[in-house]
C-alpha cells in the first residue's frame, strides 16, 4: 500500500497564532481517512498546505508523491477538493460553476455530472447568489465528486446539507473508495466522520493527538446519560466505567464508556424510567476524557 | 429605524479612517488653493487674464466650468478646486451608503441584524446619516479654511455650502440606486454611471453656457453646486435644489426598501443556463469583468465623440498675457492643443482608475474565496494571476485608444490631422501601465493594504491637477507617472520617458508576479 499524503513535522503560523505545530499526518491509498478536530485546530490550515495554497513555516508535505508546494500541477491533476467555506459566484448558475471547475480540472464528465445533479437533487438553472446554504454546498459537492480525480479533499463537506443529503454523500464517498480513490474528511462531527472512515487522526491545537481505527476510536468513546428515575439505581455508584455522576432529585446523569454501555442502561431500567436520553459524546468531552481519564 | 444609532456608530468605527483622510485632504487642498492665488498672479491685470484665457479654453471650462465675471478672485483656482471637491465628496458618500446598504446586506452580514430588533429601515437610515453628517462637516470646516486662505468671506460660505449640496445630492442618489439591484456591483454602475451623466451634462452646459444648450447644467447635481456661483456672483438659491432632491428621493428610497426583501433587487433572479462554457482562467476572468468593461467602454466612445465634436467650436491663436497663464494650466500652445493635452491627461485617469479597479477585482476573488477553489484545480497562481493582469493592461490599452480614435474622427472642421489628434490619448499609456503595476504590486506584496492602488492613484490625479496651482516643488510633482510622458500635442513627443515608464512598468509587474506566487492565500 503507498501513501498518499505525508507530512513531516509541519509547522505554519499566523502572526502570534500557531494554527500548526509539529502536524505530521499520513493517509494511504484507497482509504476514506476522517480528520477529525474541533473547530480552530487546524484542519482547513492543514489541507490549504497539502494544496500548496499556504508555505509551511517548517516540515515538509507530500501529496501523492509531489511536493505539496513545488508540485501543483502535477498534483492537481489528480486531486478534487471542496472548502470548508464554500462561497461561489454570485452571477454564475449552478450548473455553469459546475463546468467550469470540471474544465479548470480538466476532467469534466458530463455523464457523471448528471447523475450526481439528479442524485443530490440539484438545480442547475439557479444563479448562485439565489441558492439556499445546503444548494451552494451541494454545488461545491458536484464539481469535485464529478472528477475522476484519485484523491479528494474535503473540508466538510456536509455542512448544510439535511439527513436524506448526507445519507447521499455517503454512498457516493462509499462508492469512490469502492473503486480504490482515497478521501480525507475533514470534520468535527465524530459521528460522521465515525461512519466512514477507515482510519482517524485527530487534532487537536495543530498537532495529531490521535491516530487509529474506527475500533481503537471506539474504546475512546463514552456515552452521556441522563435519565429521569423513580428508584435510586444504587449499583451505577460502584460500577466501572461510569464517570460523572450526578444526581439531582430524580434525574441523574453519568457518562460511561461503550464497554459498560449495557449494564449502566440496564442498572437505570431496574430504577424505573420515565425518561431517557443518550447522547455521544461531542468532540470535546472526547479529548476531556482522554486527557483528564488517561485512556492512553 | 429602531437602533439606527448603533449602526451609525457601527460604521463610523469601520470608515473613520476613510473619512478622516478624504476629509482632510479636501480641507488641506482647497486651503492651499486659496493660498496660492495671490502668488500666481501679482497684479488684478494678470487676473482677469488669466480668468479670461481659461474661459477661452474649451478643455479647461468643460472640466472646470465658466468664469462669468472674469475679475472673480477665485476664478480658475476655484472652479477647478471646486470641482475636485465636489467630486471627491461624491465619491466618498456614496462609498459610505452603497458599503452601509447593498454592500453589508449582501455579504450577508444584515442577516445577523435581521433577526435583533433593529428596524427594517435602520441600515439605509444609518448609511444616510453618517454619510450626510459627513457632507455637512466637509462643507462647514471647508468654509473657515478658505476664508483663512485668503478668500472672500460670502463666497466662502456659498463654497462649503455647494459641496455639502453635492454631499446631499448623491446620498439621496445613492439611496435609490442600491434599491435596485441585488448585487453590490450592479448598484455600483448605476449610481457611477449617474455621476458619470451629471458630469457629462454639466460639461454640455458649461461648454454652452451662453447658448440654449447651457439650461442642460441643471438637469446635473453638479451643475446645481456650480450655479451657486460662488466668488462669480454669489447665488444662495440653488442650494435649495439638493435639499429638494434629498427630500424626494429619501421617502423613495425608503418605500422601495420596505418593500423587498432583505437581500432582494427589484426584480427577481432569473434562472440562467443549466451548463457553462467558460473552461480557463482568462476565459472566467473575461467572465467576471465583462459587463463592467463594456461599461467602461461605451462611456469612452461617448465621451470621445462628445470631445471631439467640442473641439469644433473652437480656434485661434492664443498671445500675451493669456498665454503666459495657460502655460501655468498645463502647457501653451493653440487652443485646440491645449484641451487634446488636457483631455488626454484626464481620459488617462480614468482609464487608470478601469485598471486598477480590474486589478481589485483579482483581489475580491482571492478575499471572497473564490480563489482557493480554482488554485485546487490544474490553474496555477501565475496564470490566474495572468488572465487579470491582462483584462487591466489590455483593457486601459483599449479605452485610451477608442477614445483617441473616436475623438479625432469626431472632429472634422479645422482639424490638425487624424492622428496628430488621436495621440494624446497613446501617449500617456506608459504611466496608466506604471499606476496599474503599482496596484498589482500592491495586492500581490500587501493584500491587507490592497487599497493603496486607489490612494496612490488620488495622490496622482492631485499632484496632476494641482500641484502646479499650488507651487509645489517640482521633485514632489516628479513622482507622478504622468509628469513624465509627452504632453502631446503641445509639448513634441519624447520616447525615453516613455520607454523607461515602460520598462518600470514591466519590472513592477515581474516583482508582483513573483511575490503573488510565493504568498500564502487566501489572506482575507
Ligand atoms: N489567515 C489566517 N490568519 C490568521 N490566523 C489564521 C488564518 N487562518 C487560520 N488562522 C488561525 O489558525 C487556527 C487554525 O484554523 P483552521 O481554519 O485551520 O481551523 P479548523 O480546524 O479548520 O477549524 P473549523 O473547524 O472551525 O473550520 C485558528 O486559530 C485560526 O484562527
Ligand atoms: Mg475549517
Amino acid at each position: 500500500m503507498t501513501t498518499v499524503i505525508e507530512t513531516h513535522n509541519l509547522a505554519k503560523s499566523f502572526g502570534r497564532t500557531r494554527a500548526l505545530d509539529g502536524l505530521d499526518l499520513s493517509v494511504e491509498e484507497g482509504e476514506v481517512h476522517g480528520f477529525l478536530g474541533p473547530n480552530g485546530a487546524g484542519k482547513t490550515t492543514t489541507i490549504r498546505v497539502l494544496l500548496g495554497l499556504l508555505k509551511a513555516d517548517a516540515g515538509t508535505a507530500s501529496v501523492l508523491g509531489g511536493n505539496a508546494w513545488t508540485d501543483i500541477e502535477e498534483i492537481h491533476r489528480r486531486i478534487a477538493y471542496v472548502p470548508g467555506d464554500v462561497t461561489l459566484w454570485p452571477n454564475l448558475t449552478g450548473g455553469e460553476v459546475i463546468d467550469l471547475l470540471g474544465r479548470l480540472r480538466g476532467d469534466l464528465d458530463k455523464d457523471r455530472r448528471a447523475l450526481l445533479l439528479e442524485r443530490f437533487d440539484l438545480d442547475p438553472t439557479k444563479r448562485c447568489r439565489s441558492y439556499s446554504k445546503g444548494n451552494r454546498q451541494k454545488v461545491a459537492l458536484v464539481a469535485a465528486l464529478a472528477s475522476r480525480a484519485e484523491l479528494f479533499l474535503l473540508d466538510e463537506p456536509t455542512a448544510g446539507l439535511d439527513p436524506l443529503m448526507e445519507a447521499v454523500f455517503s454512498d457516493v464517498a462509499r462508492e469512490l473508495k469502492g473503486e480504490g480513490r482515497t478521501i480525507l474528511l475533514s470534520s468535527h462531527i465524530l459521528s460522521e466522520v465515525e461512519r466512514l472512515s477507515d482510519r482517524i487522526s485527530i487534532i487537536r491545537a495543530g498537532r495529531i493527538v490521535e491516530v487509529g481505527t474506527l475500533d481503537e476510536m471506539r474504546k475512546l468513546h463514552t456515552t452521556s446519560i441522563s435519565a429521569s428515575v423513580r428508584g435510586l439505581a444504587p449499583s451505577l455508584d460502584t460500577m466501572p466505567g461510569v464517570t460523572n455522576l450526578t444526581r439531582d432529585g430524580r434525574l441523574i446523569r453519568f457518562s460511561v464508556d461503550a464497554d459498560n454501555l449495557d449494564a449502566a442502561v440496564a442498572a437505570v431500567a431496574v430504577a424505573g424510567v420515565d425518561s431517557l436520553v443518550c447522547e455521544p459524546p461531542t468532540l470535546e468531552e472526547l479529548f476531556l476524557s482522554k486527557y483528564e481519564g488517561g485512556v492512553r | 429605524m429602531t437602533g439606527w444609532r448603533g449602526l451609525v456608530r457601527l460604521a463610523w468605527r469601520r470608515d473613520r479612517i476613510m473619512i478622516g483622510v478624504v476629509l482632510v485632504s479636501i480641507w488641506l487642498l482647497s486651503y492651499y488653493s486659496a493660498v496660492a492665488v495671490p502668488t500666481l498672479y501679482s497684479s488684478s491685470d494678470q487676473l482677469v487674464a488669466a480668468n479670461a484665457a481659461a474661459n477661452a479654453s474649451t478643455g479647461v471650462v468643460a472640466m472646470y466650468g465658466h468664469i462669468y465675471d472674469t475679475a472673480s478672485v477665485g476664478g480658475v483656482a476655484a472652479n477647478k478646486v471646486a470641482m475636485l471637491d465636489f467630486l471627491t465628496m461624491a465619491f466618498l458618500v456614496i462609498a459610505i451608503v452603497r458599503r452601509h446598504t447593498r454592500g453589508e446586506e449582501e455579504s450577508g452580514r444584515f442577516e445577523l441584524l435581521g433577526a435583533t430588533p433593529v428596524g427594517r429601515l435602520a441600515p439605509l437610515g444609518a448609511a444616510t446619516i453618517l454619510a450626510v453628517v459627513t457632507a455637512v462637516v466637509s462643507g462647514l470646516v471647508t468654509i473657515p479654511a478658505v476664508i483663512a486662505g485668503g478668500w472672500p468671506v460670502g463666497g466662502s460660505v456659498l463654497f462649503g455650502l455647494a459641496q455639502t449640496g453635492v454631499g446631499l445630492s448623491f446620498v439621496a442618489l445613492t439611496s435609490v440606486a442600491v434599491q435596485l439591484s441585488s448585487s453590490y456591483r450592479v448598484c455600483g454602475a448605476w449610481i457611477f454611471g449617474a455621476l458619470g451623466v451629471t458630469f457629462v451634462l454639466r460639461m454640455i452646459g458649461d461648454v454652452s453656457w451662453d447658448r440654449a444648450a447651457g439650461v442642460v447644467t441643471w438637469l446635473s447635481p453638479l451643475g446645481w453646486a456650480q450655479q451657486v456661483r460662488y466668488y462669480d456672483g454669489d447665488r444662495a438659491w440653488p442650494l435649495l435644489l439638493p435639499l429638494a432632491l434629498f427630500a424626494v428621493a429619501l421617502p423613495v428610497a425608503a418605500w422601495l426598501q420596505s418593500r423587498r426583501d432583505l437581500g432582494a433587487g427589484l426584480l427577481p433572479d432569473r434562472l440562467g443556463p443549466p451548463t457553462g462554457r467558460i473552461g480557463t482562467p482568462l476565459g472566467l476572468a473575461w467572465r467576471l469583468q465583462r459587463s463592467g468593461f463594456v461599461g467602461w467602454l461605451i462611456t469612452y466612445v461617448i465621451l470621445g465623440a462628445l470631445f471631439g465634436a467640442i473641439v469644433d467650436t473652437i480656434g485661434g491663436l492664443m498671445s500675451g498675457p493669456a498665454s503666459e497663464m495657460l502655460r501655468k494650466l498645463g502647457g501653451v500652445g493653440t487652443f485646440n492643443d491645449i484641451y487634446l493635452t488636457l483631455i488626454g491627461v484626464i481620459a488617462a485617469f480614468g482609464a487608470t482608475a478601469f485598471g486598477i479597479g480590474a486589478v481589485m477585482r483579482l483581489r475580491t476573488e482571492e478575499s471572497s474565496g473564490h480563489l482557493e477553489t480554482v488554485l485546487a484545480t490544474r490553474v496555477t497562481r501565475l496564470r490566474f494571476f495572468a488572465s487579470h493582469a491582462l483584462i487591466a493592461f489590455v483593457g486601459s490599452t483599449v479605452l485610451m485608444a477608442v477614445l483617441g480614435l473616436v475623438m479625432a474622427a469626431a472632429h472634422r472642421t479645422g482639424s490638425s490631422g487624424y492622428w496628430r489628434e488621436a495621440s494624446p490619448a497613446f501617449a500617456h499609456l506608459p504611466a496608466v501601465w506604471v499606476m496599474v503595476a503599482v496596484a498589482l504590486v500592491a495586492v500581490a506584496w500587501l493584500p491587507r493594504l490592497d487599497w493603496l492602488g486607489w490612494a496612490i492613484l488620488a495622490g496622482v490625479v492631485l499632484l496632476g491637477e494641482l500641484g502646479p496651482l499650488m507651487g509645489l516643488p517640482s521633485w514632489v510633482q516628479k513622482v507622478s507617472p504622468f509628469a513624465h510622458t509627452p504632453k502631446i500635442p503641445v509639448e513634441a513627443m519624447s520616447w525615453t520617458p516613455e520607454l523607461v515608464l515602460t520598462a518600470v512598468a514591466v519590472a513592477l509587474v515581474v516583482a508582483a508576479a513573483v511575490g503573488f506566487r510565493e504568498r500564502g492565500i487566501p489572506v482575507t
